[in-house]
């Protein structure tokens, strides 16, 4: 099945509201997932990844089904 | 001899250390010349090191690192810095909206990444926002 992330990006803040397969993140979450997801890109990985592992690491339950390598995803569960 | 003139300072600039991050020299140099053409003001910014520098006759200003300082004789400073300081934010707003737009296009793969403007309404506010849309 697939999965499906929604984010909005509110313009002049940098805030980023995330929606993780149609549940609305709690605003700390999200808070965490964003410095999270920028102190990885900073250290040199990809987005996508940084994105999705910083989403792992930060939501109950985690997104533990798939990860992304480079432009590809990779379903390993 | 007493100078009669008394310089004015005011600083400005972004305070968010994850978006200032993303302002290098080169773009913050372009956001300095396009703020300083909008206020109509003479002289070319120029970038000595990692430090972005302009002067004119009455005014002069230097940004480093997301922060400017302005300083002027004629208290044209803080009309600059105001100035600066929302551009320099513009910028790095819109360079976070192009990093998280890169990486969900990254999840997305060869799914379509959707992307459009909106107007979220929260306590009688409106905020303009881009909603991403990823599937994968």
């Amino acid at each position: 099945m697939d999965r499906d992330i929604r984010v909005v990006h509110y313009e002049g803040t940098g805030e980023l509201e995330i929606f993780v397969d149609g549940q609305r993140l709690p605003f700390e979450q999200a808070a965490a997932i964003t410095r999270e997801f920028t102190r990885r890109v900073s250290a040199g990985i990809p987005g996508g990844l940084a994105l999705l592992s910083a989403i792992e690491s930060h939501k109950a339950g985690g997104i533990a089904h798939s990860h992304v390598v480079g432009h590809h995803k990779q379903e390993v569960g | 001899m007493v100078c009669d003139l008394a310089v004015s300072i005011t600083q400005a600039g972004v305070t968010d250390e994850q978006l200032k991050g993303l302002l290098t020299p080169e773009l913050t140099l372009a956001v300095v010349k396009a703020v300083l053409a909008d206020l109509g003001l003479a002289g070319e910014p120029r970038l000595t090191g990692d430090t972005v520098v302009w002067n004119s006759y009455n005014s002069s200003l230097t940004v480093r690192a997301g922060q400017a300082t302005v300083r002027s004789y004629v208290g044209d400073d803080q009309r600059i810095s105001a100035a600066l300081g929302a551009g320099l934010a513009q910028a790095c707003d819109a360079l976070y909206g192009q990093q998280i737009a890169r990486a969900l296009a990254e999840i997305a793969g060869k799914q379509p990444l959707i992307q459009r403007n909106i107007a979220v309404e929260k306590e009688g506010v409106v905020r303009q926002a881009t909603l991403f849309t990823v599937r994968y």
